[in-house]
């Protein structure tokens, strides 16, 4: 199962690494965020910039834009499926005496590793703008741990969602429809005490809040393991009902 | 020994009410090429789907190998071979690629899977363009590795659905060259779905034509054609003298005559009889009788088109369009694509 597993998601991997042009592409929105977004607040005064607790905005949004780029990444694994399913390719795995779970899986693992990839060459640009990583290298580490584990959460929900859809405009829509409520509703650009409360409280809950939240204590804050243990086992649940979901609804769109 | 397919009433009624194959019961023996004819829309590629466990039947069973398609789905399919009628290869791997992955979803240890991709590349002609991507192979190039896929892992029945839809005839008698020597070489039973008379002709030891879901006549080529009987005499008439009710009425009167069928357009006319060679004089008098005049009385063997005339009343359509219309489409997607 793990062996057809990885063929499939190599597979993936071959169809993206191939893509040069379109890797590079999808690296130039975050740039823009980083370059430009993050700038506009280069004047903020002292007191903005100890509310943030922060040595510069910069630094504050990287971990926002970070983990932005794996969720437009991940969020892409059901586009794939689509694909299979336009060009009949999806029967040939069907139809071959492997597990649905690893057709399934192998396509869930491409796309974490995409969005981890992509995540990890912002931060790389962001290091290089002069933001810095406060807890040195097991920061690294950890942050790429907790950006695979929400990348894979939000592949999962995109492949949950593409199981029973037919068309890439409809995927589009769902697609276009979550992710930036997802975004706009978290702590990537602004501390969410500056919310109404209402906000406040879906940014709380929102997954996306809790990657944000643990990769930003990494870079700008301590090892400070309640806080980065809290964010990671919300993540994990998280992560944990949509791989699931995304397993089962596409075992049973394929029986 | 069970037969490598047995269906039973198998039917599929799709969401709508569509009833897309409709009781069919059928026997596939091991070691034949088993033809499944008939025009687009026949039912052809849900039959297919539901004996490769990809299409749940909506009644009726199933057997592959001896095991059943809902029951033991796993155990079919590592019985069974399929080339599906779309070309599905991923043009963005190239050939061996393509393979390497297939060999991986048949479970084949490494040094087994290196070898028997040689083999297969080599059976199909594509050795020398393993390396390159599929998305700069031809239409032949890819449903030739299409099959090459459907063949890695030995099956000992391989599914080839329209293996020759849209190809060019010197590309099609290559293919048939290789699902001959599958079949005879390597003993594959091979089930293939066509709506090309010719194809099923020269390659299936058995036939079933299948029209509207339905299973109307099954035999060998030659016990089809027995059916029909005898021979056909071919009569073209002069544009300005048509087929008139006069000569239909002498011919339904004679009797040597088994049957006629006149074209749409009244100028040609098939007799079927049983020695074409004393009906001539006889179909020529009845012509003169008539006051009509013949440009040319030919004889011919029946073909399967007649048997497929003689059971449904109509001609099986040698339609192009569609492989035409799937190209463009495909080529479409693949602009929005990138």
């Amino acid at each position: 199962m793990i062996r057809e597993a990885l063929a499939i998601c190599d597979r993936e991997l071959k169809h993206w690494y191939r893509e040069k042009i379109a890797i590079f592409m999808s690296l130039i929105q975050p740039l823009i965020w980083l370059g430009l977004f993050g700038n506009t607040l280069g004047n903020a005064p002292q007191l903005f910039l100890n509310v943030l607790g922060a040595p510069n905005y910069l630094s504050f949004m990287t971990p926002g834009i970070i983990t932005m780029t794996v969720l437009f990444t991940s969020l892409f694994a059901g586009m794939s499926v689509i694909w299979d399913k336009r060009f009949g390719y999806i029967n040939k795995l069907l139809v071959a005496p492997i597990s649905r779970t690893a057709i399934v899986g192998g396509k869930m693992m491409a796309a974490t590793i995409r969005g981890v990839f992509q995540g990890f060459i912002v931060l790389a640009i962001a290091l290089f703008l002069g933001v810095t990583i406060d807890t040195g290298i097991l920061g690294l580490v950890l942050i790429f741990v907790i950006t695979g584990l929400f990348g894979l959460g939000l592949a999962s929900i995109s492949i949950a969602a593409a199981a029973s859809m037919k068309t890439h405009e409809t995927f589009m829509a769902f697609v276009n429809l979550i992710n930036l409520p997802l975004m706009f509703l978290s702590n990537a650009l602004f501390p969410t005490t500056f919310m109404p409360t209402w906000m406040r409280t879906v940014a709380s809950v929102n997954p996306f809040s809790f990657c944000v939240d643990a990769v930003r204590t990494l870079m700008i804050g301590s090892l400070d393991w309640t806080r980065i243990m809290f964010d990671v086992e919300a993540l994990a649940i998280f992560t944990f009902i949509t791989t699931s979901l995304g397993i089962m609804l596409f075992r049973r769109a394929t029986r | 020994m069970p037969s490598v397919i047995e269906t039973e009433n198998l039917t599929k009624i799709y969401p709508g009410g569509v009833k897309a194959v409709d009781n069919i019961s059928f026997k596939v023996e091991e070691g034949e090429i088993f033809g499944f004819l008939g025009p687009n829309g026949a039912g052809k590629t849900t039959t297919i789907l539901m004996l490769t466990t990809l299409l749940k039947p909506t009644s009726g069973s199933a057997r592959l190998c001896g095991y059943d398609v809902t029951k033991e789905p796993d155990k079919v399919r590592n019985c069974i071979g399929y080339t599906p009628q779309d070309i599905a290869v991923d043009e963005d791997l190239t050939g061996r690629e393509n393979l390497r992955i297939h060999t991986v979803l048949y479970h084949m240890p490494r040094d087994e899977a290196d070898r028997r991709i040689d083999e297969v590349l080599e059976l199909v002609d594509l050795l020398n363009d393993q390396h390159r991507l599929v998305d700069d192979y031809s239409g032949g190039m890819r449903k030739r590795l299409e099959i090459a896929e459907g063949l890695l892992h030995r099956p000992k029945l391989l599914f080839l659905d329209e293996p020759t839809l849209g190809l060019d005839l010197q590309t099609r008698t290559q293919i048939w060259e290789y699902i001959e020597k599958l079949n005879e070489e390597h003993n594959v039973t091979i089930f293939l779905t066509t709506h090309y008379m010719e194809e099923a002709d020269l390659l299936c030891d058995r036939i079933a034509i299948i029209d509207y879901g339905k299973i109307v006549a099954l035999g060998t080529s030659l016990d089809l054609k027995d059916q029909i009987g005898g021979d056909v005499v071919e009569v073209k008439l002069f544009e300005t003298t048509p087929v008139t009710e006069k000569l239909s009425e002498a011919l339904k009167g004679s009797d040597f005559v088994k049957n006629h069928v006149v074209s749409p357009d009244r100028l040609t006319l098939n007799v079927f009889v049983d020695r074409g060679e004393t009906a001539i004089p006889k179909i020529a008098r009845s012509i003169a009788d008539a006051g009509l005049v013949a440009s040319s009385i030919s004889l011919m063997r029946p073909s399967l088109d007649d048997v497929f005339l003689k059971y449904t009343g109509r001609r099986i359509r040698e339609e192009k369009a569609p492989a035409e219309e799937f190209w463009r489409l495909r080529r479409t997607i693949r602009r929005a694509r990138a």
